[in-house]
């Protein structure tokens, strides 16, 4: 960020600086800052893979995000409503039962890499959003995929 | 074949010693005011851009000529794909997008070398030095670390195809742009630090740097605006832009950069900011180049990441490096070029330049904060945390939403001081058209943030319309001008001021149309069986039924919706569909069907199909066209300022200007 040029050029012999001016930025500067901690929590969601999240103990009111790949077989859709739709996302031997309502994304589908967005509860996931990963891998889907994202390596 | 191939290699080789040369001759000869060694290092250069382009055109070649024998034609070209895609596929994964990058680089340098090779002795030596170091740095990759011409040990039948998600007619244009735009910053950068390393930053470093910034900034813009074109037409959620980790990495450099054209025009009249603009400018590039990381690393999770590989921390420690000797050149030398930093008057154009740049700075802070906090909070050894779409919208709305109102003020300020009579006078108009909005909008709606968005609008538009009106004004009293034929001549006489507000005015478009789609947006997702009927908005569908098409490399499943309006005799079909190509059978990719209305974009998403039903995700976009012609408009505009000044008329805005 470029905070270093301009503290320097402040520092120099010379600084005149209008008091309203002073004050409008200092306003700017103080409110993004509250504004970013205010809504950090507010729209952020705590990730976790299958295994993680089977022996973390939550709140209801905890906000998650669960990305794994979607177990072959088990997307089960309700026959009144086919909007309803249960699925399971499993790591290794660890796995979660999703479900969520509305439509899916076009990759959606057996051994597919979903990222669900919503609340566990009871030993359900319960989710309002969900989106699939766009690999642009040759290889097949591993589970490497799903570990790099974890973000170890840096 | 084989050893044909190999020549790109070979190109490749040849330019990455070539760069060494020029790189340690152009600092040399600034060093030891060597002419010649000068002249030669200038020419190093243009051979290494026809190096580059001849290993470019070896790798399309290649794909033309489908040779399966070199692995990434292999991983990203087969024979059924149409040819249009097959040389698009040259920049689709990570050797090919490199080899692009620097090819665009080298032959960028090469045209602002060649234009500029007359510009101060001093900035064009060390702005050769900075273009060949960074070339160097790319080269090296793609010599040692992603060589695109690498031969597998036999030839293959066929290749796998392109990634489906890539096979979009946006998709030829967006990434190409995008890079190149990312790509372009390199040379505003380049002559920036020449300036600083010569203590020569005036007027005549704002002449050198002003067009190739306005070039880099044009393709961002591009870039930027094709992505959204894309992400609205393939990705089939409704929008257009989704603060995905990608997005905010290429928007950072935008940001910054933006804020730098806006801060140079102070550097050039009142002498101020010069330090903080350079700031800036080094803030854009190294940007850039975290961006060209992300993109190409998959260091974030994001919908659409990429490639992941090891260049990523090769990117790392380039941009480090860059950045940390960036940070201390300005250092070093902001002492000697400590400028007049007085703002006397918060009424003063040059102060309503400086709270847009914090503005612009404070959102890409937050953006920029947002798209690392994840990392960060991991490396702190937190919970892992991802940020969402309401984080950026919450924070850069109000922050976006004040610079709409400093850009119907800022343009009425005078440079030092403003009367306050003067400016209230200025702001009568703008005032009460902004009011009237404010009060039809609340008293309609009741929707206040909706109102007050539109009306900050309508409030710039007023400003802008203002500044037109007054100086054709005085045009037509000192002329026999018609008022029409004097705001045609604004733009000719002050290209860069009226060009400016052309600007403005396509941002106002584009605003309008961000706050109606984003903010009127309806949506609704529903399974209907066939035969059966919808309502949405004024707009009746009905599902007729699907079919599934065979292609030559791919499989089509098509849905049918007929589309009547209220009120309207005609009907209109709507035909979503799924695609899957071969080879891509479990990544099938969705052609959204849309119907552009004039005040309204009606937009499905086919989301699944069986037997005698199937799931649509139906949206109705407001005013969504305005993101499009505002975003054309602004190309445009920026196309006008750029066309080159005839020598006559650059006398006269000189002298006026001056």
């Amino acid at each position: 960020m470029p905070a270093g040029g301009s503290e320097s050029s402040m520092s120099g012999p010379i600084k005149q600086f209008n008091k309203r001016l002073l004050i409008g930025i200092f306003v700017i500067i103080i409110s993004t800052i509250y504004l970013i901690t205010l809504s950090l929590d507010a729209a952020s969601a705590i990730y976790m893979t299958p295994s993680e999240l089977v022996s973390y103990t939550t709140k209801p009111e905890e906000r998650l995000r669960l990305g794994g790949m979607v177990q072959a077989g088990s997307i089960l859709q309700q026959s009144d409503n086919k909007l309803e739709i249960e699925f399971t996302v499993q790591e290794n031997d660890s796995r979660v039962r999703v479900e969520y309502m509305g439509a899916t994304p076009d990759i959606f589908g057996d051994n597919a890499i979903v990222f669900v967005e919503g609340y566990y509860i009871n030993g359900i996931f319960s989710a309002d959003t969900l989106l699939t990963r766009h690999p642009d891998t040759m290889e097949p889907l591993s589970q490497e995929i799903i570990d790099s994202d974890s973000n170890d390596s840096y | 074949m084989s050893s044909f191939t190999d020549l790109g290699y070979i190109f490749l080789g040849l330019s990455l010693v070539i760069a060494v040369y020029a790189c340690i001759a152009s600092l040399m000869s600034v060093r030891s005011q060597n002419n010649s060694l000068r002249t030669r290092s200038l020419i190093s250069m243009y051979l290494i851009a026809l190096l580059m382009v001849s290993a470019a055109s070896v790798l399309v070649y290649s794909f033309i000529n489908h040779d399966f024998g070199l692995r990434y034609v292999t991983m990203h070209s087969n024979r059924s794909m149409p040819l249009y895609y097959t040389i698009a596929a040259f920049y689709s994964g990570q050797e090919g997008s490199l080899l692009y990058w620097s090819t665009t680089l080298s032959v960028l340098t090469a045209i602002s070398l060649f234009i500029y090779r007359n510009a101060s002795y001093k900035i064009v030596g060390y702005s050769t030095t900075i273009l060949a170091a960074v070339f160097i740095f790319f080269v090296y990759v793609l010599v040692f670390h992603a060589n695109p011409f690498e031969r597998l040990p036999m030839d293959m039948p066929d290749g796998q195809g392109l990634n489906p998600l890539l096979r979009d007619p946006g998709m030829l244009i967006h990434p190409p742009l995008l890079l190149a735009g990312y790509m372009s910053w390199t040379i505003p950068f380049a002559f920036g630090i020449a300036g600083l390393l010569s203590n020569d930053i005036g007027i005549r470093w704002i002449q050198l740097i002003r067009k190739p910034t306005l070039v880099a900034w044009g393709l961002q813009t591009g870039g930027l605006v094709l992505g959204g074109w894309w992400a609205y037409h393939v990705l089939g959620w409704g929008g257009y832009w989704g603060w995905d980790p990608v997005e905010n990495v290429a928007f950072l450099p935008w940001l910054t950069g933006t804020a730098f054209l806006h801060s140079i025009m102070v550097v050039e009249r009142r002498k101020k900011l010069q330090l903080w603009s350079i700031s800036l400018l080094i803030a854009t590039f190294s940007l850039s180049i975290f961006g060209t990381f992300i993109v190409r690393s998959g260091i974030l999770s994001s919908v659409h990441n990429f490639a992941e590989s090891d260049v990523g921390h090769y990117f790392l420690a380039f941009f480090a490096t860059s950045l940390a000797a960036s940070i201390s050149l300005v250092m070093i030398k902001s002492k000697s070029l400590t400028d007049v930093t007085t703002f006397e008057s918060a009424t003063a154009r040059e102060s309503g330049f400086l709270i847009n740049n914090i503005i612009f700075v404070s959102i890409a802070f937050a953006t920029f904060w947002g798209t690392i906090y994840p990392m960060i909070s991991e490396a702190l050894g937190n919970q892992r945390i991802t940020v969402g779409a309401p984080f950026y919208e919450k924070v850069n709305g109000p922050l976006f939403l004040i610079l709409l109102f400093l850009m119907g003020i800022g343009p009425l300020l005078n440079w030092s001081n403003t009367k306050r009579e003067i400016l209230l006078q200025k702001l009568q108009l703008p005032i009460s058209v902004f009011t009237i909005c404010l009060l039809i909008g609340i008293g309609f709606s009741g929707d206040i943030v909706l109102s007050l968005g539109f009306s900050a609008c309508s409030f710039v538009l007023a400003t802008i319309l203002y500044e037109y009106l007054t100086g054709a004004k005085t045009r037509t009293r000192n002329s026999s001008e018609n008022y029409f034929y004097a705001v045609y001549s604004l733009l000719k006489v002050d290209r860069r001021k009226y060009g400016g507000y052309l600007v403005h005015l396509s941002v106002v478009i584009l605003a309008i149309g961000i706050i109606g789609s984003s903010g009127l947006q309806t949506h609704k997702e529903i399974n209907m069986p066939i035969n059966s009927q919808t309502t949405i908005g004024e707009y009746t569908l009905e599902y007729t039924g699907s079919a599934t098409i065979e292609k030559a490399d791919h499989t089509i499943l098509a849905s049918q919706i007929v589309v009547s309006r209220e009120n309207r005799e005609t009907t209109r079909e709507m035909l979503p569909q799924t695609i899957y190509y071969d080879n891509f059978e479990t990544q099938p990719t969705s052609r959204v069907a849309i119907i552009p209305f004039i005040k309204e974009d009606l937009y499905i998403f086919q989301s699944g199909v069986d037997a005698n039903s199937a799931t649509f995700a139906i949206f109705i976009n407001p005013l969504v066209n305005l993101v499009w012609v505002g975003s054309s408009l602004m190309i445009l505009a920026l196309t006008i300022i750029f066309w080159p000044v005839s020598d006559k008329r650059k006398y006269k805005t000189h002298s006026k200007s001056s």
